[in-house]
């Protein structure tokens, strides 16, 4: 056998395991990323980018419409500490606002004036231990749903920390079927369950993380619980829209609000880019969408490179956010807040 | 007015959706190039525990710059590329396992514990070359990619992922006692 042939084989072997191999969903692979968007993974995802860009052609030049949104200049500025007025007309472009509008009508049945406001998740219900497994085999038990579970489950209260929750048996539920949400399982040696108690836990909602009511359960040969989200379905919101591209700080009036992203370089050199935010509201959300305003190419008609810069604009609201969301118009995904 | 439109006022009344979604088009590359995506990332980095974080890691860079990549004639290039990279710095950094571990929560796609073990011989043999003849070669035979796709994908010469592909044919041909029965592309 030649090593051209030996190689031809392995490929062929390989290609053949891979088809095993079920494709997950694409939004929920996105939504697990979601948390980790301005994060230190997420950055070192950008910088390995980075090394990128040059290679499929050079960055396409964005709109190139100069229309400001209600005055929202893409140029970092201390926040303001006004509110200032809203100019009453305003041009969005057609695609924007089908966007915008799309994503309204999304949310257009969240129960804004609900008491408690429901948990609206921008994350996974169930968290894997901090800080990992010890061993492959553990890890792969964990993320095929296969769990040994003591003969009795503890029963837990009605209601934690203001909100309905869910019992053990059915939080160890969910985790299963977390698990096998992929397809067939050909797990390892299951998990052995030592201890289930309900605690809290943080999760990533659309108000930033919080703890929230959440059963733990802990696992021998794992150093730090899992915990699955106690809070029941009744008290939560949560359409199916994952992976909001920007993130928000809101500020105190709640009428004004810095929106986070991801863009090129800012500045009027090379590679720059000029961005506003688009806006439309209604009673229960206000969508939100990022706009590239104009983008200057790279020197001497050269290409540039995707690194991702932090960029942010500050909107002002027509009225403050309240219990309202804030929505992502081109995921139609909640956007994380945080004071 | 062209594309734009005249709105009076930032309140408004939601209408009808009217377009498709905006990933679908995204969806459909991941869908189409997934596999492929994990297995360049399986038989270069020879851990199935992560092979497939560092490609969906891939597809969300792909994701944030849609926009561009979704432009291009071969957006499979641009996710090829991120994963090589990616792989590289997983075989460089294990704490890179750690991130995944914390951010894989619990719902994987469980088929992944099919691949555990099977880590064959000859990529075994792959790995242990060079990090860009490894590169390589997964691209030039397990992604049946040409020499000139190979040299796009990695942003290296032609001439040099020839180089590279000879340097680790005839290594391999040494490792497994064979003869070297070179490829004229």
């Amino acid at each position: 056998m030649t090593v051209d042939q030996r190689a031809r084989d392995a490929a062929a072997t390989m290609r053949e395991k891979l088809d095993a191999i079920a494709i997950p969903e694409p939004a929920a692979v996105l939504r697990r990323a979601r948390h980790r968007r301005l994060g230190g993974g997420a950055l070192a995802i950008v910088a390995v980018v980075a090394a990128v860009a040059v290679i499929v052609g050079v960055a396409g030049s964005g709109s190139v419409n100069r229309i400001d949104v209600a005055g929202q200049k893409g140029r970092p500025s201390p926040a303001p500490t006004t509110v200032a007025r809203v100019p009453p007309r305003t041009l969005i472009p057609e695609i924007a606002l089908r966007q915008l509008q799309a994503a309204l009508e999304a949310w257009s049945t969240f129960p804004v004036h609900a008491s408690p406001r429901p948990v609206v998740l921008t994350s996974d219900p169930v968290s894997a231990p901090p800080g990992g497994f010890r061993t492959d085999d553990s890890k792969l038990a964990f993320i095929s749903g296969a769990f040994v579970a003591p003969a009795t489950l503890p029963s837990g209260p009605q209601r934690a920390d203001g909100y309905p929750v869910i019992t053990a048996a059915q939080a160890l539920a969910v985790m299963r079927a977390e698990g096998r949400a992929g397809g067939t399982v050909h797990p390892p040696a299951p998990l052995m369950i030592t201890t289930i108690r309900l605690g809290a836990s943080p999760f990533e909602t659309d108000r930033g993380t919080r703890m929230l009511p959440a059963w733990l359960f802990s696992f021998q040969g794992v150093e730090h619980p899992a915990a699955v989200l106690a809070v029941a379905p009744s008290a939560r919101f949560s359409p199916p829209f994952l992976y909001a591209s920007s993130g928000a700080r809101l500020g105190p009036n709640g009428r004004t609000a810095t929106i986070t992203f991801v863009g090129a370089a800012p500045g009027r050199g090379p590679c720059t880019s000029d961005y506003t935010v688009d806006q439309l509201a209604s009673d229960t959300a206000v969508a939100i969408r990022v706009r590239e305003t104009s983008s200057r190419g790279g020197s001497r008609g050269g290409g540039c490179s995707l690194v991702g810069y932090a960029r942010h604009v500050d909107i002002v609201l027509a009225s403050p956010l309240g219990g309202r969301v804030l929505v992502d118009a081109t995921t139609k995904a909640a956007v994380a807040t945080a004071p | 007015m062209g594309r734009l439109r005249r709105v009076v006022g930032v309140e408004a009344v939601p209408t009808e959706l009217t377009e498709a979604h905006p990933g679908s088009a995204f969806e459909e590359f991941f869908r189409s190039e997934y596999r492929r995506v994990v297995g360049l990332a399986l038989v270069l980095c020879g851990r199935a525990a992560i092979a497939e974080d560092l490609a969906q890691d891939a597809f969300v860079s792909a994701y944030r710059h849609w926009d561009r990549v979704g432009g291009y004639d071969d957006p499979g290039a641009w996710v090829r590329r991120v994963v090589v990279n990616l792989a590289t710095s997983a075989l460089r950094r294990r704490s890179r396992e750690v991130r995944a571990l914390t951010r894989l929560a619990s719902r994987r796609e469980p088929e992944q514990a099919a691949l555990v073990g099977d880590d064959d011989e000859f990529w075994r043999a792959v790995r242990a070359l060079p990090r860009r003849q490894a590169q390589c070669v997964a691209l030039r035979y397990l992604d049946d990619r040409s020499t000139e796709e190979v040299a796009v994908i990695l942003g290296i010469a032609v001439p040099t992922v020839r180089v590279h592909l000879h340097a680790a044919r005839t290594a391999l041909a040494s490792r497994f006692g064979e003869q070297l029965d070179e490829e004229t592309s």
